[in-house]
């Protein structure tokens, strides 16, 4: 009776063992582990537009993280200045191994007619109804509010994104322009930007191109050697347009630190019959790429948030 | 010897059947290229790759797929097709804001030949018989639906111009040639092919209909 005893608690024992160890290496395995990438983000902001996508990966998606109903309040962030966020929508993108790509597209909650938005170093925070908060930097981020009309006379024919490795993973390094002066008055070309803190449209470099646009062109094939990483700016004189002329012109990148751009929109400020006439391109996306491609994962900003 | 002459001829009749291609929209692409020199596609096999591929294979099983990858992941770029195009024939310029929406394609597509045989499972296509189990592809989703995205784009339209918006990308291909045995017989035989879209890029174009109008 004795042994029958011992051997009963001896099962007990080590099947509460086994469970308990099964139950740690379980939670072990379902440790939520979140990455991001530093892109630099500029949109501008219309009617048309109210949504903004942030690209992450998990390695689950048996997590509340990005459930809405688990959500209380979601902020853009960068030092003391807040904007704040509603999560819209999240989609399932590719998977590889063990991590899954998530599409987070977030609303502003409340935005304003005219203004710039300049965040350097943007963070999404994320506050959980368990008080949990999650802080996720995303790089760059900027949006310009308008309700610009652009000056019929001047005419954007064709935009077309040049894009190579700078070996950080692939970017837009420069944008060929298309323009039309419709008008009896020649056009100069003073600025161009992307309202970017880390990348600047290289108009000192502005050159003429007069080939057809193809796909997988790279501003070296324009021009020869650019640098876009240690660029010496010299002068250079405003782009010309003759009137009722069409000019095809090419605007390398310069950037300041290694980052990642898809999507921007393009300010173009002209002088005009002693006027200064402004034209804005809206944000387009130029690039859709799958994080797995975009970058070495090592780049990535990596979070484990249940243990912190 | 009518034995041997109707094998001989079934042998022929198994050797130039022709490998019926299940293809899916990126067979549509206005071009693939594949990084690696003398990687194809599927659908560019020929009997003399198919029975290279078929020769590597471990041979006979109880039950169960044996396959062969031919191609593992290989980098592709492509041209798509023009994704809008919007003319304004009219006198005045289309210069209100205005947002196209484009339908994101199945990140991942299959095709196969033979009888290899492919089905949709809720919003998931795959090949039938497990297959999917069987091959190693890098890339994965589950998320095949028809998304629906707004892009943003406010250029106007002017009178007697078309615009267009181009699409080209990258990818991977994984392909290769499989059986399939039940009780040690080959019951299904062909090909398999993995599309996987990694990256898109989009152009922008406008062009003068000056042309379009003489010639209509």
């Amino acid at each position: 009776m004795n042994i029958l005893i011992k051997w009963l608690l001896l099962f007990t024992l080590l099947t509460l063992t086994g469970t308990t160890l099964f139950a740690y290496l379980q939670e072990d395995n379902h440790q939520v582990q979140i990455k991001t990438l530093n892109q630099t983000h500029s949109y501008t902001y219309t009617n048309a537009l109210k949504t903004f996508t942030i690209p992450v990966l998990v390695n689950t998606l048996d997590t509340y993280y990005f459930n809405k109903e688990a959500i209380t309040s979601i902020k853009l962030k960068n030092n003391d200045e807040v904007l704040p966020l509603t999560l819209s929508k999240v989609t399932t993108g590719h998977q590889q191994e063990d991590w899954i790509e998530l599409y987070l597209d977030f609303n502003f909650m409340h935005t304003q007619e005219e203004g710039t938005l300049n965040f350097e170093t943007a963070s999404i925070e994320i506050t959980y109804i368990n008080q949990e908060v999650l802080t996720l930097e995303i790089g760059e981020f900027n949006v310009f509010f308008h309700d610009h009309s652009n000056p019929s006379n001047i005419v954007i024919q064709a935009i077309h994104n040049t894009h190579q490795d700078l070996g950080f993973g692939m970017t837009s390094t420069g944008v060929i322009l298309r323009i039309y002066n419709d008008s009896n008055q020649p056009l100069t070309l003073h600025d161009v930007s992307l309202n970017t803190h880390n990348i600047k449209a290289g108009f000192s470099h502005i050159t003429p191109y007069d080939k057809d646009i193809v796909p997988y062109m790279t501003s070296h094939d324009i021009i020869k050697d650019y640098d876009h990483l240690n660029k010496t700016h010299r002068m250079h004189p405003p782009f010309l347009i003759p009137a009722y002329e069409t000019a095809t012109l090419f605007i390398p990148f310069d950037y300041l630190t290694p980052t990642i751009l898809y999507q921007y929109p393009l300010f173009l400020t002209f002088d005009h019959n002693q006027e200064e006439k402004k034209i804005i391109i809206d944000d387009f996306t130029f690039i859709k790429r799958t994080l797995f491609e975009s970058i070495n994962q090592e780049g990535m900003n990596h979070y484990e948030p249940s243990s912190e | 010897m009518k034995k041997i002459i109707l094998l001989q001829l079934l042998m022929l009749l198994m050797l130039f059947q022709p490998t019926l291609f299940k293809a899916n929209e990126y067979d549509t692409y206005q071009s693939i290229d594949f990084e690696t020199y003398g990687a194809k596609l599927l659908k560019d096999f020929r009997p003399y790759d198919y029975n290279k591929h078929y020769a590597q294979l471990e041979g006979r099983r109880f039950w169960g797929w044996d396959t062969v990858t031919a191609h593992n992941n290989e980098k592709i770029t492509f041209i798509k097709e023009t994704l809008i195009i919007i003319e304004n024939q009219g006198p005045t310029s289309i210069d209100q804001s205005y947002y196209f929406k484009t339908t994101e394609q199945a990140k991942r597509q299959i095709s196969a030949t033979g009888s290899i045989g492919t089905e949709t499972s809720g919003k998931v296509k795959g090949f039938k018989l497990g297959l999917d189990q069987k091959i190693n592809v890098k890339y994965t989703t589950e998320d095949q639906s028809k998304v629906e995205e707004k892009s943003d784009l406010k250029i106007k339209v002017d009178p007697m111009t078309k615009l267009t918006v181009e699409v080209y990308g990258e990818g991977r291909i994984t392909n290769g040639v499989g059986k399939y045995y039940r009780f040690f017989r080959n019951t299904r035989t062909g090909g398999w092919e993995v599309f996987t879209l990694t990256t898109e890029y989009f152009s922008v174009v406008k062009e003068r209909l000056d042309d379009y109008e003489y010639t209509h």
